[in-house]
């Protein structure tokens, strides 16, 4: 049961924000995943006053690929993300990570934008996308907005969105052929797990030094976040284990976790070392067998 | 009792499929929830949000006001008496709340919506009270006093067990083993929530649809709280999601949706919610098992010295009463001579305990099982060479006097022994370390006397269209009990499978049963049933000898024809039979009954006695892989092997052990119901993990016959072996793989890490943490 | 209505297709799938069992895909359709008699008969005892076709690992998923049998 609500199904995407700038009580709803069991919570007579569906906005779930740029409409759900021959060549990180999260029926709702909206600080999605440094655009308000994917997460449960204005898009960036990205993260079970931590790895490599690096974690902080200092740590440096240690090691301090019902914070922060050490090993170790 | 049948048998032994089967892959099946009658109204609980309470006040004007509300009850203005095992629980909380789930108020409206809406107008002023939340705390003497007439929070059941000379034996051993065992709550998290309806007629009869296990008892037990006579209860069970021991109490659902009926003059239905479920169901007890043991240096039990501190929670349920059980392996689970056994039961302001599948004997056997391994250990023995040393062997007695008769106990382990060391083909990954452990365990098989009678009643009546049907005391929960007493009478009666109706549903109908627990429904029901099918074929014999002119011994049943043994093809078909016999003057038809109580006795005030006609046996082996670097165990496989009399219905017994190391996987790795302050903070599926389809490991079953006279053709209980032993042969897995012993469940990653951090750490490592960089094959 | 401080709510007009009919109703904002399913039409196979789309006990198909009806709201399926557990049987005659229309050939391999007419995979529950209290079977038998119908159209047929992966989302309490997974393999071997690769 929810709580009583109007509905709104708009055509287009300004429609959209409109609906939910002249109502600050409504909430859109695309895939419904995390807003459903929201709205199961007891209402203290304070629900949405409307649900403002995204399903039927077609520009939402283009998936457009040029030679700058792979573009995600918000509403491409998961299992397209895994399906997608374009998504699959482009960035098969992409549908590695979205295996992860929930199931086959929950994959067909869920949508990219949700998962970014909803801004769970154990969201699996955004520690990808920060490392393939994705920028997002805003529509709603006065003119759309890009911004760095970075700036999005504001805190446990918000982003940048302001009233009135909706996710549209995200965009990844092109890069050269040499990048190797991962992602990997802890859980207890198999599916229809939340991660305990998780770790997101983009290197580029000339031969086995590092040109350029992005380290990013999830539920280890209030937001995912990148770790700068790990990052600055292994560029222009080797790929080995001294500089891998070092790495990981930078990368468990600068983790901020909590203690919660699915694990403690020092455990967590164990989690991140060995997860961003175990990640830098494989691609050094998948680098060495190449050469 | 083991059936007359001289040839191989047609129906026992085969693959069926259950009978209720079509009705649940096309859902057809009416659950609980899918009912509705005319003027059928939902009731809503109202619970407690302050653990420890006093109510200063109740004010529910507003929710009755609220259109579309017919009524609300409360604890001040409703008729209601204590209930529970020791009286000390009320349905509706007058004055004090001494758990979370305390119900203080129930809504009858017209809608969930509206009776959700109601609930959340209902004031309720608390005065909190101090409270206290671990049982070692509740012992103490300042600790706040949850019930005024039981002082020092203890519960005032005492479960003292002493046989031999414990002490003198610890003197004179070689070796003694200690360890304190940890074991958390978890809950039954059935698929289909508790759930009543309520209906009363205008005679002031009532009738009640419930998802309870004991419908005789529960019928008892409403009737007391309600302050009416039993005989005006009538109890219906329609099919329900799952049990597994949650329903062996009465409990406030039941009074509560009976009393708001009462209160509205209309039919009530209560569904709990899953957030409600997670809550307010019972739980397993959580307890802390401390347990030493005593051998010889070549591996002979000397003795056992068990105290287990068990968590009661706020009101006494079933999960007090699991020291019987767990006594029972304690004293009993390989042959050890002398036993101490003890127990504090402790009020706590934490949700009350019930009873789970394996009540009691899961911890008891958890602890058993690791001092086994630990003997072995300090001893230089072989694991499995130590077990087979001191298992239970046929005519054994136990300390307490339980008679083993059948018992393939040694040729468990055997079985197990060889299919877990099966080849695999491939190696462990980098990183994660391998390991096997072992595991037996001994449940009751032969039915339980826990309470006076351990009966069950069954009346087979068979018509003149040779259709059979038995109406049978004993419950269906989804086990598939109906299938295999179907399968029993039409074994004994000669005809297909597919003749046999089942009803078992209405109390107003069925002959009494104690209930659905202990593993006993096979043994007991099963029995009953074939003495009543018996009875069914002598009159049947009888009345075909009148009508084809032979003497009753020249005649034998056969595929649904009365048959002249010696003349075959001079036969007739029960149809013919029956309707000759009654379509006529002085005509009579075929109805045959039978009350099966076993032979047993309840234990006596020393707890001695045998409370079982047979015991069942069984063994797990569990080969696992541990991850150093992160304390993530993953199980490959189990092998289960399961001594069971006589596979009667083998899809069944099967499915009953692969459905509990499901349940007995989760409480050793991933399942526990979080309490912080004596709040829930998990009830959902999200954070409360039950294993899934792609968690499951390979599971090698082996079903040992050893044909138990007693049992029905052989037969014993089997519904809870599969989830008591594997919690114990994954922590000995564990151990061997990277030589921890995790002594706390669940094992999640997080324990399992820290101990490999400490293990690390107090010695120089035995193994390496990070296995040599080999590239795992994609 | 619920509140009396809330003004009284539009309901809309849906119209979508369940199992094979056109129906249409008047729903309030907020009615889920599930709601529609087992309050308004009283199709009351698919069950309700955790409201949050963690148990997969809900899973229908909506345009032929594995979704949990008890998070989506049934304004959202205009012009959608829907098949629960009630319609699988007669969605398998659908297919088979568009393969037939469409195909010169008989279709290879009959598909067995059950005591009623029943859809491939729930013949494979009965036959393997996929069921025990059954609370949790509509969902995973729906999500089952819906995998299937995948993976054979793409002319794959599931390995053992595909199927857990394909059920993970489905929660079962009473049969630690053994028989249930060899059904949908039995299932699958029917499937292919019956519809050779499928356009």
């Amino acid at each position: 049961m929810r709580p009583p609500f109007a509905y709104h199904r708009p055509a287009t995407l300004a429609e959209a924000c409109g609906l939910l700038a002249a109502d600050p009580r409504a909430v859109a709803m695309a895939g419904g995943t995390d807003l459903m069991v929201h709205l199961r919570q007891p209402w203290r007579g304070r629900g949405p006053s409307a649900v403002v569906s995204l399903r039927r906005l077609d520009d939402l779930q283009r998936i457009d690929a040029t030679d700058d740029a792979l573009r995600l409409g918000a509403c491409v759900n998961l299992s397209t993300v895994i399906d997608h021959p374009l998504i699959q060549r482009a960035y098969p990180v992409l549908p590695r990570a979205a295996r992860y999260m929930g199931s086959p029926a929950i994959r067909n709702l869920a949508t990219v934008g949700g998962n970014l909206c909803n801004a769970s600080p154990a969201a699996d999605l955004p520690p990808v996308l920060l490392v393939l440094d994705a920028e997002v655009g805003i529509a709603g308000g006065g003119a759309p907005r890009r911004l760095a994917l970075a700036e999005f997460f504001r805190g446990p449960g918000r982003s940048a969105l302001m009233p009135g204005e909706l996710l549209a898009w995200i965009e990844i960036p092109r890069r050269a052929a040499d990048w190797v990205v991962r992602y990997e993260r802890l859980d207890v079970r198999r599916a229809m797990d939340i991660a305990i931590a998780g770790a997101a790895l983009a290197l580029r490599l000339e031969g086995s030094r590092v040109v350029d690096a992005r380290i990013a974690l999830c539920a280890v902080a209030p937001t995912p976040c990148r770790v700068p200092e790990a990052e600055r740590a292994l560029i222009d440096g080797r790929l080995d284990e001294a500089g891998i240690g070092r790495a990981a090691r930078l990368a468990r301090q600068a983790a901020r976790p909590i203690d919660d019902v699915r694990a403690s914070a020092p455990y967590r922060m164990a989690m991140v070392e060995t997860l961003v050490r175990r990640g830098l090993d494989e691609i050094a170790h998948g680098r060495r067998r190449a050469a | 009792m083991s059936g007359s049948a001289a040839r191989p048998f047609r129906v026992i032994g085969t693959r069926v499929a259950k009978l209720d089967a079509v009705e649940k892959v096309t859902g057809t099946v009416q659950y609980l929830p899918d009912l509705a009658m005319p003027g059928m109204v939902c009731g809503k609980i109202l619970r407690t949000s302050v653990p420890h309470a006093r109510i200063r006040r109740i004010d529910t004007r507003r929710a009755e006001a609220l259109p579309g509300v017919l009524g609300v009850v409360t604890g001040s203005n409703v008729e209601q008496r204590p209930f529970g095992y020791a009286k000390d629980h009320l349905a509706l909380k007058p004055d004090v709340v001494r758990c979370i789930r305390d119900e203080v108020a129930a809504v009858a409206a017209e809608t969930d919506a509206i009776a959700d809406e109601a609930c959340r107008l209902i004031e309720v002023d608390y005065e909190a009270l101090p409270a206290v939340f671990d049982p070692v705390d509740a012992m103490r003497p300042e600790a706040p006093q949850i019930h005024a007439q039981f002082p020092g929070n203890l519960v005032n059941f005492s479960y003292k067990f002493n046989a031999g000379d414990v002490d003198r034996a610890f003197r004179e051993a070689d070796v003694v083993v200690e360890g304190t065992y940890t074991l958390p709550y978890v809950t039954t998290a059935c698929l289909g929530t508790m759930a009543a309806i309520a209906a009363w007629d205008p005679r002031g009869t009532l009738t009640m649809w419930s998802t309870t296990q004991i419908p005789f008892l529960y019928q008892r037990d409403l009737a007391e709280a309600l302050g009416i006579s039993g005989d005006r209860i009538r109890v219906l069970q329609p099919p329900v999601g799952g049990n597994f021991g949650r329903g062996l109490d009465l409990y406030p659902i039941d009074i509560i949706a009976a009393l708001l009926a009462r209160h509205v003059g209309r039919p009530v239905k209560i569904v709990f919610d899953r957030d409600e479920e997670f809550l307010a169901s019972p739980t397993r007890e959580p307890c802390v098992f401390t347990l030493r043991t005593a051998a010889r240096a070549d591996g002979t039990l000397l003795a056992r010295d068990a105290r287990v501190v068990i968590d009661n929670g706020a009101y006494v349920s079933w999960g007090s009463t699991t020291p019987y059980v767990m006594m029972t392996t304690l004293a009993g689970f390989y042959r050890c001579p002398a036993i101490r056994f003890d127990t504090a039961i402790v009020y706590t302001n934490n949700p009350y305990s019930g009873s789970m599948r394996g009540y009691g004997n899961l911890e008891s056997t958890f602890a058993v099982e690791a001092q086994m391994d630990d003997l072995a250990e300090r001893l230089g023995l072989d694991r499995l060479q130590i077990r087979r040393l001191n298992a239970n062997r046929p005519g054994d007695r136990t300390p307490q006097g339980l008679r083993i008769t059948t018992c393939a106990l040694t040729e468990c382990f055997d079985a197990v022994a060889r299919d877990v060391a099966r080849p695999i083909d491939y190696g462990p990954r980098p990183g994660w370390m391998r390991g096997v452990g072992y595991a037996g365990m001994f449940h009751v098989g032969g039915g339980a006397r826990v309470y006076r009678s351990d009966g069950c009643g069954a009346i087979v009546k068979l018509d003149d269209f040779g259709k059979v049907t038995l109406v049978t005391g004993a419950s269906e929960i989804g086990q598939g009990s109906e299938t295999v007493l179907a399968m029993i009478v039409a074994e004994e009666l000669g005809i297909p499978f597919g003749r046999v109706d089942v009803v078992n549903s209405d109390t107003a109908v069925k002959p009494w049963d104690v209930g659905v627990h202990a593993s006993r429904t096979t043994f007991i029901a099963g029995n009953a049933a074939l003495l009543a099918a018996r009875d069914v074929k002598r009159q049947l014999l009888d009345l075909g000898a009148l009508q084809l002119d032979e003497p009753v011994e020249a005649l034998e049943v056969d595929d649904g024809f009365v048959v002249v043994r010696a003349a075959p093809q001079r036969r007739i078909a029960y149809d013919r039979v029956v309707r000759a016999g009654h379509f006529r003057e002085g005509g009579r038809i075929l109805i045959g009954q039978a009350f099966y109580d076993p032979p047993t006795q309840m234990l006596d005030k020393d707890f001695r006695g045998n409370v079982s006609v047979t015991y069942g046996f069984a063994a797990q082996a569990a080969l696992v892989e541990v991850e150093e670097a992160t304390g993530k165990i993953e199980v490959l496989r189990v092998a289960s092997a399961h001594d069971v009399g006589r596979a009667l219905n083998p899809v069944g017994c099967e499915g009953q052990i692969e459905g509990g190391i499901h349940m007995g996987l989760g409480y050793c790795l991933t399942e526990e119901l979080k309490l912080r302050e004596g709040r829930v903070l998990n009830p959902g599926f999200l954070d409360y993990k039950l294993l899934t389809a792609p968690d499951m490991p390979e599971i090698l079953i082996t079903l040992i016959e050893t044909v138990d006279e007693a049992g029905p053709f052989g037969a014993k209980g089997l519904g809870e072996a599969g989830t008591i032993p594997i919690s114990a042969a994954v922590a000995n897995a564990v151990k061997d793989a990277v030589g921890v012993r995790l002594t706390a469940l669940p094992m999640t990653p997080e324990r399992v890490y820290q101990a490999l951090r400490e293990r690390d750490s107090g010695s120089p490592p035995r193994r390496p943490h990070r296995a040599p960089r080999r590239r795992a094959s994609s | 209505m619920p509140d009396q401080s809330r003004p009284a709510l539009d309901q809309y007009p849906l119209t979508l297709t369940v199992n094979g009919r056109s129906v249409r109703r008047d729903v309030p904002g907020e009615r889920t799938l599930l709601e529609l399913l087992r309050e308004d039409l009283r199709l009351i196979g698919t069950n309700l069992a955790c409201d949050s789309g963690d148990c997969g006990a809900c899973t229908v198909l909506v345009d032929g895909r594995p979704q949990t009806a008890c998070l989506v709201l049934a304004l959202d399926l205009e012009g959608c359709e829907v098949t629960t557990v009630e319609g699988l049987a007669a969605r398998w005659r659908r297919q088979l008699d568009r393969d037939a229309a469409g195909d010169p050939a008989p279709p290879r391999g009959a598909p067995a008969a059950g005591p009623a007419s029943l859809h491939p995979v729930q013949q494979g529950f009965l036959e393997e005892g996929g069921a025990q209290c059954g609370f949790c079977t509509a969902g995973m038998v729906v999500a089952a076709v819906g995998l299937l119908e995948e993976c054979l159209g793409a002319g794959r047929p599931p390995t053992e690992a595909d199927i857990r992966a394909g059920l993970e989302g489905n929660l079962c309490r009473c049969t630690g998923y053994v028989k249930i997974v060899r059904a949908v393999q039995v299932a699958a071997e029917r499937m292919r049998a019956a519809r050779g690769p499928t356009p």
